[in-house]
Formats: structure tokens, sequence, C-alpha cells
């Protein structure tokens, strides 16, 4: 079982591949996942829940874990 | 020559035989091991290509054979960092094991915290398109240095293209402008000797939940409220929570000024 599980979803490609980069250096496996939309439900554990849509209708989503 | 020709294309048969099975002794293993007080990290590469001679053209046999063991010793501070060993349940009922320090705060995994830094690298271009690259790094230094990133940010040829290479870069400035960030608030909140002043940082806590409320969520607060100590707080806005230093920061000037 990973310790970490981070996920991130940024608007353009270069932020995305910059946060990969990052993660990486500290430590974790990266992937990045385009999409036209993302749904984060954390209600659960006290998180909230989001609905995330561009208006280009593009977004990265990037899933760290270690 | 019927005979030659079964014979000769039995061969031909039995050389591309030999050629995969050769390929296919790729064996590589990989192996990083925590015992008390030392780290053993050891790689065994065995890499073998042979080829066969065919009787109708007396082409002569090709044998190409790499094999290489490492095995590297790394002493870390397990030993004297091991204060007392708890074990507890987490919410999914998992048994987690707690180590701390003699100090008394909580040990960095297991409190091998400080190792010695080991960098390796093999690349191997075989036949054809087979070959082995492998690269390993043990340490704190060793896993963000410049060479090692580089390293690992290569593709499966060993090579890295230029906007990976901007991409690491941009990395690393934001890594070291948080770095930054992270020493002027941890000695905003500190008493000095240590320990984190908690009216100080719920009073940083709640002025960066106004600059940025998206980011200091009240999960992100209590997190950050529960760290008693300045290499707790240290550890936990490094990763991973490092998207709230920014406003943290700004709530640090902000406060700093008055």
């Amino acid at each position: 079982m990973p310790e970490t599980i981070r996920v991130t979803i940024k608007n353009n490609s270069d932020d995305a591949n910059v946060l990969q980069q990052k993660l990486i250096i500290k430590g974790y496996d990266v992937a990045i996942f385009n999409a036209k939309q993302a749904v984060l439900d954390g209600t659960d554990l006290g998180g909230h829940l989001d609905y995330l849509k561009d208006v280009d209708d593009e977004l990265f989503v990037i899933v760290a874990k270690k | 020559m019927k005979t030659n020709s079964q014979s000769s294309s039995r061969l031909r048969f039995a050389a591309r035989a030999v050629v995969l099975i050769g390929l296919g002794i790729c064996f590589l293993f990989c192996g990083c091991t925590a015992k008390s007080g030392y780290i053993i990290a050891a790689t065994g590469t065995t890499i073998g290509v042979e080829l066969s001679q065919d009787t109708m053209t007396q082409n002569p046999n090709a044998v190409l054979g790499y094999k290489r063991a490492e095995l590297a010793y790394v002493p870390t501070n397990a030993a004297t960092a091991k204060g007392s060993t708890t074990t507890t349940k987490t919410p999914s009922n998992d048994t987690k094991e707690i180590v701390t320090q003699t100090d008394g705060t909580p040990a960095y995994r297991g409190g091998a915290k400080d190792s010695a830094n080991v960098l390796m690298e093999l690349n191997y271009t075989g036949f054809s398109k087979s070959g082995v690259y492998q690269r390993l790094a043990v340490g704190d230094l060793a896993v963000v240095q410049d060479g090692a990133t580089m390293l690992f940010a290569k593709n499966n040829e060993g090579e890295i293209d230029a906007s990976t290479a901007k991409y690491i870069s941009l990395a690393k400035d934001e890594i070291k402008k948080e770095q930054d960030y992270i020493g002027q608030i941890v000695a905003y909140v500190s008493d000095g000797s240590g320990s984190i002043n908690p009216e100080t940082l719920k009073k940083l806590l709640d002025k960066a939940a106004t600059i940025a409320p998206t980011k200091i969520t009240d999960t992100v607060k209590k997190q950050l409220s529960d760290q008693k100590t300045s290499d707790s707080l240290s550890t936990v806005l490094n990763d991973p929570l490092d998207p709230a230093i920014t406003p943290l920061h700004e709530a640090y000037l902000e406060l700093s000024k008055k």
C-alpha cells in the first residue's frame, strides 16, 4: 500500500509536466491523464465534492504515489 | 542434397531459436534491503547472445556475454535513531509500526533518515534492439541531486529530451523557492528551541485561510496544527502539503510587517 497518493488537476500541459518532474524528484511514481472533466469526492473523509471542467475542454490529472 | 537441405533448414531454425533464447536470458534483479543500521543494495545482471554456425555457408559462431554483480553496503543512522517502536491500528485496521527516535520525535521511515549516498548506472545496448538500462539511487541526496534527477528522467534508451530537461529545470527552481519559503515560515512560527509556538501558527493559518481559502482548508489547517516541532512542520510542508506553502508565505509576509 502506498504511503501517500497525490491527485492534482492542472489546466495546461506545461504546468502538469513541471509538477510531474517535481513529484518525481520528491520520490513519487507519477502518471498524467488527459480528460474533459473531473470529479473529486473527498466527502467521506471530511473533504469536498468538486466538479472541474476547463474552458478548452481539456484538463490534466496528475496522479502520484509513493 | 535433400538431407543437407533439411539439415541446413533445421540448423537455421536452431540458430534463430538460440538467438531468441540468448536474448531471453537477460536476467536482472535488483534489491534494496534495510537491515538494522545499514542498507544493502544489490544488483545482478546477465546478458547473453549466441549464434550457431550454418553448415552450408560455414559462417562462424558469434557469442556475446556480459555478467556483473554489484553490492553496496550503505550505513545509516537507523540503529542510533531508534528509541522505541510502537504498533498501532490504522482506520482501515491495518497494522502500522511507528518508530520513535531517542529524542522522542517520530523517526523518518523507520529511522534510517541519514544514509550514505549511492548512485549506479548500467546502460547496455546489445544485439538488435535488445538491451538493459538500469539505474539505482540510495540516500536522500542521491535521489534528488542533479545527476540523479537527470539519470531517472532518461528514457529506456538512456536519452533525455529537451522538453523534459526544461521541465526538470523549472521543477528544481520551484523546489528551491519552496525550500526558502519553508525556512522563513518555520522560523516565524518556531519558539527558537525547535518547538512550534501554537498561537503564532494558528494566527498564520487563519491569515493564510483568508488569502487562499481553497488551499488552507480545515483539513489542511488541522494537519499543520498537529505539527509540534520545526522539523516535523518542515517535513509536512515539503511533502505532501507543498501546495500550502505559497499562501502561508504570503500570510507570513503580511503578519511580519506588523
